[in-house]
């Protein structure tokens, strides 16, 4: 079935209402309780009126994605707020996307997020009993997500609702889902990579597992062994956990029918531990950035296909149909550029930033024909056939699949008392080196930081220099401090 | 558990963090320590639960971030 996302979904449920839809910890919902809720909630925020702007400010759970649903039943359009984020990030997410609805568990939400006061709150212990039953017409958009910024302003990707429902179409066709699978959903709501689970699950008629303690996200094997899971979609450093915890074995991986990655580089190594486990699995490298709606091409790897996949990291395959990527340098296409996207799946731009979404968002000549394209700051190269990324061409970078701008540490460490900072990623960790007039006070630096920048951007370490190196055009040398980094490894100053 | 067998906190945190005892200074923990991270804190967790006998759960992940946890759950095993 081809299709809305949300049309998908409600035929899923009304064909199997008594089937699995969402396991918690502590309750599941089947099909029919979890429309229900949808339900619910739809009518609640058909309630503002056409269109409702939705802010839902929950962790992973059958709350958060029926608040999705919802949003789109009621012909609106939501954004996610990562619970776990500093509050000022937080309120900057909410302050930016002024909902008219915000879903929290929190009676303070409102006030503590900055939200408008017209702003309603909702939640399901306070959900009406009445439901809307007959979807409102949608909003062009499905969801706006808020990512790293340069200049420490979150950009809000506006991802429209036809482009969610290719990518939907594409992940039920490539991944053969049935309503037999258990699917994990590992990232949090606010990273678009969630949306693979969430919608590939519920569209499908297949149950969806959060793994919302502390215990499942540090030993994820064991929570995959215990769920009987049969679908793992993660960012791939989450196989670093699971080889750590020595947990890639037959035992803990056995009931798991395929592995998906995004968000990152995919190593050779950690796919050889999982078919060292797994030989028969399948296993799904994936690229794209959340401008193209989570991702745009794929690569099944085998065993048979490793060594000619295997470049610095591993090949991330051909774009999936409907999608195009092309290597532009100096304006003409090559085997070697920036990847530039194209196809049904780009975003919008971003929210009420025209300026930044020109620089990004353009119609570039591809074979002779301008088209509308993403340019996502990758630099890429084809290879014996496979594509492969090399690196950014910014200072933009990946931690567990999180976006950072290094430049907005280091506008946090200035506004903090640094005269100059400069943040690089070096022996897998971020550090930050700072330039004082005075001696700083680097603890409470780190926690200024800790307050402001989400957990995974607060640098490992934070140093104080008399003076920050500098290259011949007085620009700080990056590249010295990355390498002063590795040669004294244990430099604390 | 014998008090003879027990491994110094020291050296069980310098083990699963890979790294020279000396590198562990007094109030170091997870996030404190340049290679206390998500990964190595697996590897800390599962050596308390070989060792010091330390249920994996989210209380006790939480618990012992610290040397000073670390130290005080080994000072505990010695005591009792």
């Amino acid at each position: 079935m081809t299709g809305d996302p949300l049309d998908k979904f409600l035929h899923r449920a009304e064909s199997g209402p008594d089937l699995l839809c969402i396991q918690e910890t502590d309750r599941h919902l089947t099909y029919s309780e979890f429309t229900d809720l949808v339900c619910r909630y739809a009518f609640s925020f058909a309630q503002t009126g056409e269109h409702p702007k939705v802010l839902i400010h929950l962790p992973q759970s059958a709350d958060a994605y029926a608040a999705m649903f919802a949003t789109l039943m009621a012909g609106g359009f939501y954004t996610c707020s990562n619970t776990e984020w500093p509050p000022d990030r937080q309120a900057r997410v909410a302050g930016l996307f002024r909902p008219d609805v915000v879903v929290s568990d929190q009676p303070g939400a409102v006030a503590d997020l900055g939200c408008p006061p017209s702003s309603k709150i909702v939640h399901s212990t306070k959900l009406p009993n009445q439901r809307l039953e007959v979807p409102k017409p949608p909003h062009d958009l499905a969801y706006v997500m808020f990512t790293s910024g340069s200049t420490g302003i979150p950009k809000g990707v506006m991802v429209p609702r036809s482009g969610l429902a290719h990518y939907t179409d594409w992940a039920q066709d490539a991944m053969d889902l049935t309503p037999e699978d258990r699917w994990s959903q590992h990232p949090n709501i606010a990273f678009d990579l969630s949306v693979l689970d969430i919608y590939g699950a519920l569209c499908s008629g297949a149950s969806l597992h959060p793994l919302t303690g502390t215990m499942d996200r540090m030993f994820p094997a064991t929570f995959i062994r215990d769920r009987g899971l049969t679908i793992w979609n993660s960012v791939p450093s989450v196989l670093d956990m699971m080889r750590s915890a020595q947990q890639m074995t037959p035992e803990h991986l056995g009931s798991l029918r395929m592995f998906t990655f995004c968000g990152e580089p995919l190593y050779r190594e950690q796919v050889q531990a999982i078919f060292d486990a797994r030989p028969d699995a399948a296993v799904h490298n994936t690229y794209g950035p959340t401008e193209a709606t989570v991702s745009c091409t794929l690569l099944k790897l085998t065993p048979e296909n490793l060594d000619a996949a295997s470049g610095q990291c591993m090949a991330f395959g051909d774009p999936i149909p409907g999608m195009d990527l092309h290597f532009i340098k100096d304006g003409i296409e090559g085997d070697e550029g920036e990847i530039i996207l194209s196809g049904p799946q780009l975003a919008r731009g971003y929210w009420e930033a025209p300026d930044i979404t020109a620089g990004a968002f353009q119609e570039l000549e591809i074979a002779g024909h301008p088209v509308p394209c993403y340019r996502t700051g990758d630099w890429g190269r084809r290879e014996n056939g496979h594509h492969f990324f090399i690196q950014r061409i910014d200072h933009q970078i990946k931690i567990r699949g999180y976006r950072v701008e290094l430049g907005e540490i280091d506008k946090v460490a200035r506004e903090l008392g640094a005269r100059a900072a400069c943040t690089v990623f070096a022996d897998n960790a971020l550090h930050c080196f700072i330039e004082g007039a005075d001696k700083l006070d680097v603890n409470a630096i780190r926690d200024g930081m800790a307050r402001t920048l989400p957990e995974y951007a607060v640098p490992s370490a934070i140093r104080q220099l008399e003076s920050l190196p500098r290259n011949a055009n007085e620009k700080i040398d990056a590249s010295a401090l990355a390498k002063r980094v590795t040669d004294e490894p244990n430099d604390t100053d | 558990m014998s008090q003879t067998t027990l491994i110094e906190p020291h050296a069980l945190v310098a083990e699963a963090l890979e790294c020279s005892i000396d590198d562990l200074v007094e109030g170091t923990g997870l996030g404190a320590h340049p290679k206390w991270d998500s990964l190595a804190h697996v590897r800390v967790m599962l050596a308390l639960e070989r060792h010091y006998d330390v249920t994996l759960n989210d209380d006790s992940i939480l618990e012992y971030t610290t040397l000073d946890a670390v130290s005080a759950r080994h000072q505990a095993l010695v005591n009792a």
